[in-house]
C-alpha cells in the first residue's frame, strides 16, 4: 500500500479544524452540560468507557459531546487520552463475588440462592416512543421527583427473609450447579499473570485472558454481531445456551498504599457480569455436566456482557478449529476497526494513479493482441 | 506541584493529569512538526528544570530511563514516577543536559524493522551558544527550508545521531529543551544536514 502524507493542503486541515470546534459550541440550543449527558446518556457513557477501557464517567461524557454523539470517536478521545496516563500502581485483584448488585436475575432457574433483583432495566418496559410534548413530560419528572422516590428506589423487596449483604452478593447459580457436581470445573490451579492487551496485541492462540479482556473492550456492536453469527450457525454451531447470571453492580477498586501496606479504595467501579450455562452434547465432551462462559465489562451494557460470555464458552468448545478465536482477538476492536475503514479518507493518490496506468497498460496490451 | 526549580529539591508531587497532558501534546506536535519551536508549559518550566518535564510526563511504572550526568534529577523522576533506572543500553528514555558524544548515543536502544518502538527517546538539554553551524532538515511534517543552529557539541552529536537513524525504521527520537521550556523534536523520520 502506498500513501502518501497530505501536504499542501495544511491551511485548509486547519480551517476544518476550526469550523468542527465553532460548529460544536455556538449552535443555537443551549450548552450541553456534563450532568445531562451523565445521566441522561448513562448507557451511551457506560458504552464508551467500557470501549475505551477507562472507567472515567465525567471524561466519556466530555468525550461524547466533543464527538458531538459519535460513539466510536468517543472511544477514540478516551483510548488516546488514556494512553497518555502513567500507571503509577497496580491493583489488588478484585474480587467478582464482592460486587455489590443493583439488578440481578437468573434467567436460568426459578428458585436461585439469592433473590432476581430486576432493578432499573428497560427489559421490563413497552417499546413505545413516548411522545407527549416537552412541557407535559417535564410536569411528570418533577411530580415523580416531588413524590415518588421510593417508587423507584433499587433496593430489593423488604420481605425481610434476607438481610441486605445477601440480596446484595448473593450466592451464584453456578455455585449450586457445582455443588450438584453438574458442571465442568476449569478453574485453574496456578495463578498466571493476566494478558495485558494494552501493552501487548492479542494474536490467537492466547490465553484465555487475552480473549477475555479483548472482548470486554471490544465494541458492542461487533461483539453482538460474532455472537448472532456464531449462534445462528454459518460456522457451524447450534447452540442450547441458557444465561446463569446477569449482574449490575458496583466493585471496589484497591490499591496496597505504598507506605503503610494497607489496602486502600481508590474507586468504585460499575460492572455487568454474565455466566452462560453451555449444554455439553459433543462426543469428546462430557454430556452429564454444562460448561460456563464469562463475560464482565465496565459499565451497564448487558448486550455486550452476554455475548462476551456466550463466546468465551463458544470460543473454548470451538478448540480453534474455525476462525472464531481470530476474529474475536483482531476484528472486534472498535478503533482498529473504525480506524482502518476511515484511513480509506486519506489521500490515496499514488496507489489509485498506479491502478489507472495498470489499467491503460492493460488496455492497450489487449489491443496489441487484437491487432 | 514541584516547589522548587532545583533538581536536587524535588520532591514528592509528580505532574497532575492535566500538566502531563499538556507536556505530551506539546511533545507530541514537536514531533508532527520537527525542528519547530513549540513551548512547554510556562507554569511548569518555572517550577521545575524544564529538560525534566518529558520524562516526569512519559515514564511510569512500567518504564525505564537514565539521566547519567544528572544523578540528582534521576533520583527525583524515579521517586516520583516509579520508573526504573537502568544503564543506556536499556533505557526506554534517556536525559542528558548536554548533546551527548558519539559513544553514549550509540549505547542506545534503536529498536529493529519489527519493533521500531523500542528506539529509545533522547532528551537533550540545550543552553544557548555560540552557533557555528545551521542544520538542515528535510523529511515528514518539515517544512521546506527549515534548520536550526548548532554549535560545536550539537553538531557533533547530529552526526552520531545520524549514524543510528541510518537504518529506517529503527532509530532514535530527540527532543531538544531549553531551560525555558522552548522545545524541538528530531523524529528518526527527520533526515539533518549540518553545514
Amino acid at each position: 500500500m502506498g500513501y502518501v502524507s497530505a501536504r499542501g493542503g495544511l491551511g485548509a486541515i486547519r480551517a476544518a479544524e476550526r469550523l468542527v470546534r465553532r460548529l460544536r459550541v455556538t449552535s443555537e440550543s443551549s450548552w450541553l452540560e456534563e450532568d445531562q449527558i451523565l445521566e441522561k446518556l448513562r448507557l451511551l457513557v457506560d458504552r464508551v468507557m467500557g470501549e475505551a477501557g477507562l472507567w472515567a464517567p465525567r471524561l466519556a461524557a466530555k468525550a461524547l459531546r466533543q464527538s458531538e454523539g459519535d460513539a466510536t470517536e468517543a472511544v477514540h478521545l478516551l483510548r488516546a487520552y488514556r494512553s497518555t496516563l502513567p500507571r503509577v500502581s497496580y491493583s489488588e485483584v478484585a474480587d467478582a463475588d464482592h460486587v455489590r448488585v443493583v439488578r440481578r436475575i437468573v434467567p436460568a432457574f426459578q428458585r436461585v440462592p439469592g433473590s432476581q433483583l430486576l432493578g432499573r432495566s428497560i427489559d421490563y418496559t413497552a417499546r413505545f416512543l413516548e411522545r407527549q410534548s416537552d412541557d407535559l413530560a417535564r410536569e411528570e419528572a418533577e411530580k415523580m421527583r416531588a413524590g415518588t422516590t421510593t417508587e423507584v428506589n433499587e433496593a430489593p423487596d423488604s420481605s425481610g427473609h434476607e438481610s441486605d449483604d445477601l440480596s446484595r452478593s448473593p450466592k451464584r447459580l453456578l455455585e449450586m450447579l457445582r455443588e450438584m457436581d453438574l458442571v465442568v470445573d476449569r478453574r485453574l490451579t496456578d495463578d498466571p499473570e493476566p494478558f495485558d492487551i494494552t501493552r501487548t496485541p492479542a494474536r490467537p492462540p492466547a490465553p484465555r485472558s487475552a480473549l477475555l479482556s479483548s472482548m470486554t473492550r471490544a465494541d458492542t456492536g461487533a461483539l453482538v454481531n460474532q455472537w448472532y453469527r456464531n449462534i445462528l450457525g454459518p460456522d457451524g454451531y447450534l447452540h442450547e445456551v441458557t444465561l446463569g447470571e446477569v449482574r449490575h453492580g458496583s466493585l471496589s477498586v484497591n490499591v496496597t498504599h505504598p507506605v503503610t501496606g494497607e489496602s486502600v479504595n481508590v474507586t468504585d467501579v460499575r460492572v455487568t457480569e454474565v455466566e452462560a450455562i453451555e449444554d455439553l452434547e459433543g462426543i469428546d465432551e462430557d454430556r452429564t455436566r454444562f460448561d460456563v462462559g464469562y463475560g464482565l465489562c465496565l459499565g451497564h451494557n448487558e448486550r455486550k456482557a452476554i455475548a462476551m460470555a456466550n463466546l468465551d464458552i463458544a470460543c473454548h468448545r470451538d478448540g480453534g478449529r474455525t476462525q472464531l478465536e481470530q476474529s474475536l482477538l483482531l476484528t472486534t476492536d472498535a478503533l482498529d476497526s473504525a480506524g482502518f475503514l476511515e484511513h480509506l479518507k486519506l489521500p490515496h493518490y499514488v496507489t489509485f494513479r498506479s491502478m489507472i496506468e495498470r489499467k491503460i497498460a492493460v488496455r492497450k496490451a489487449r489491443r496489441r493482441d487484437d491487432d | 506541584m514541584f516547589n522548587s526549580k532545583s533538581s536536587s529539591e524535588m520532591t514528592h508531587v509528580a505532574l497532575n493529569s492535566r500538566q502531563s497532558s499538556l507536556v505530551f501534546r506539546a511533545l507530541l506536535q514537536s514531533l508532527a512538526s520537527p525542528g519547530e519551536t513549540f513551548s512547554l508549559p510556562a507554569e511548569l518550566c518555572s517550577a521545575v528544570p524544564a529538560r525534566a518535564l518529558p520524562l516526569l510526563a512519559l515514564v511510569d511504572i512500567e518504564t525505564t530511563f537514565c539521566a547519567p550526568e544528572d544523578a540528582d534529577l534521576e533520583l527525583s523522576v524515579a521517586s516520583l514516577t516509579g520508573s526504573r533506572v537502568v544503564a543506556p543500553e536499556l533505557a526506554q528514555f534517556a536525559l542528558c543536559a548536554t548533546p551527548p558524544s558519539h559513544t553514549f548515543v550509540s549505547r542506545l536502544q534503536r529498536g529493529n524493522a519489527s519493533q521500531p518502538e523500542r528506539g529509545c527517546k533522547l532528551i537533550i538539554g540545550l543552553h544557548p551558544d555560540v552557533a557555528v553551524a545551521s542544520v538542515t532538515l528535510s523529511g515528514p511534517g518539515v517544512r521546506p527550508g527549515t534548520t536550526i543552529a548548532a554549535d560545536s557539541q550539537l553538531s557533533s552529536f547530529i552526526a552520531a545521531r545520524n549514524t543510528v537513524v541510518a537504518e529506517p525504521p529503527s532509530g532514535i527520537d530527540c527532543w531538544f529543551v531549553s531551560p525555558d521550556g522552548r522545545l524541538v523534536g528530531l523524529p528518526r523520520t527527520t533526515r539533518a544536514e549540518t553545514r
